[in-house]
């Protein structure tokens, strides 16, 4: 049987019958900040509007047709529906879209697992896009402008989104130290060979190559 | 395996089996498993939407060293795509 231990806070995370770690739930709460708040190229009212479209409500429009799509059915997206949102809104509107979708999708899935409501949407933070945009960053063989280098730099078009991004490696995975210990284990917890395990699944069943 | 059950299920959407599997890694292996389980699952669901969305590839220099090996396990055709 599964004793609640835990009481509400902002997150509904807080409210799993399980202890959520403390990094985890500030993990979210920023996260879900983030995507109310204005970034490079999309206002807090567009980045919501584009989180609604990803989890199904109000798909209209290119980006947030795309939103949906990567939302849903990952493995179907390709380079033809990237350039067709990006025809409409430009990369940096596309980059953004992705970063949001992905960090959602994390959210969402870490509520799901653990048998939490899903997380409403926040409330849009005024302001207009900031304007924030990497320049010099080539296409080169991904379907996005981005610097050489693993994904973690993938969203770097978009500097607010790329950081947004990066900081949730650690407290859902590892950190960057952590990944280099073959030996790491959360105690208690799970070891790498363990949290290797659930990697390598998801990502075949996306039919995630990379 | 509780963990990859628990994976399977949840993409499969199947409420009842999802339930059965926590339970399942909460009695094999505790409540700070689950709660790692779901957090690198999502991590995955996240990098995997990033890496299709912006469609970034491996390094070449990681598909020549692992070229072997996914011979080995019938890749060759991933491996053509990626030009190797």
């Amino acid at each position: 049987m599964i004793v609640p231990d835990r009481v509400t806070t902002m997150s509904g995370l807080a409210n799993a019958q399980v202890r959520v770690r403390d990094d985890l739930i500030e993990m979210a709460e920023r996260s879900f900040a983030a995507i109310a708040a204005p970034g490079g190229s999309l206002s807090g009212e567009e980045r919501v509007r584009v989180a609604e479209a990803a989890r199904g409500s109000n798909v209209n429009g290119r980006l947030q047709q795309f939103a949906r799509h990567l939302y849903s059915s990952p493995a179907t997206v390709a380079l033809e529906h990237v350039r067709y949102a990006a025809s409409d809104a430009g990369d940096p509107q596309t980059v953004e879209t992705i970063g949001i979708v992905a960090r959602l999708s994390a959210l969402d899935r870490l509520h799901t697992v653990l048998g939490v409501d899903l997380e409403p949407l926040p409330t849009p933070q005024p302001g207009l896009a900031t304007g924030e945009i990497a320049r010099g960053l080539k296409r080169r063989r991904g379907h996005v402008p981005m610097p050489p280098g693993p994904i973690p730099v993938s969203l770097d078009l978009v500097p607010f989104e790329a950081e947004a991004f990066q900081a949730m490696f650690g407290p859902l995975y590892m950190t960057e130290e952590q990944m280099g210990d073959p030996l790491f284990a959360r105690d208690p917890g799970l070891n790498t060979p363990q949290l290797e395990t659930i990697a390598a699944r998801i990502s075949m069943l996306n039919e995630c190559f990379y | 395996m509780a963990l990859v059950g628990l994976v399977d299920d949840m993409v499969k959407g199947d409420t009842t089996a999802h339930e059965q599997a926590r339970d399942a890694i909460l009695e094999e292996l505790g409540s700070e498993a689950l709660v790692d389980a779901a957090a690198v699952f999502g991590n995955f669901e996240m990098m995997n939407r990033v890496a299709e969305g912006t469609g970034i590839t491996l390094p070449p220099q990681v598909l020549e060293r692992e070229a072997e090996m996914m011979k080995t396990l019938g890749l060759e055709d991933t491996l053509k795509s990626q030009h190797l």
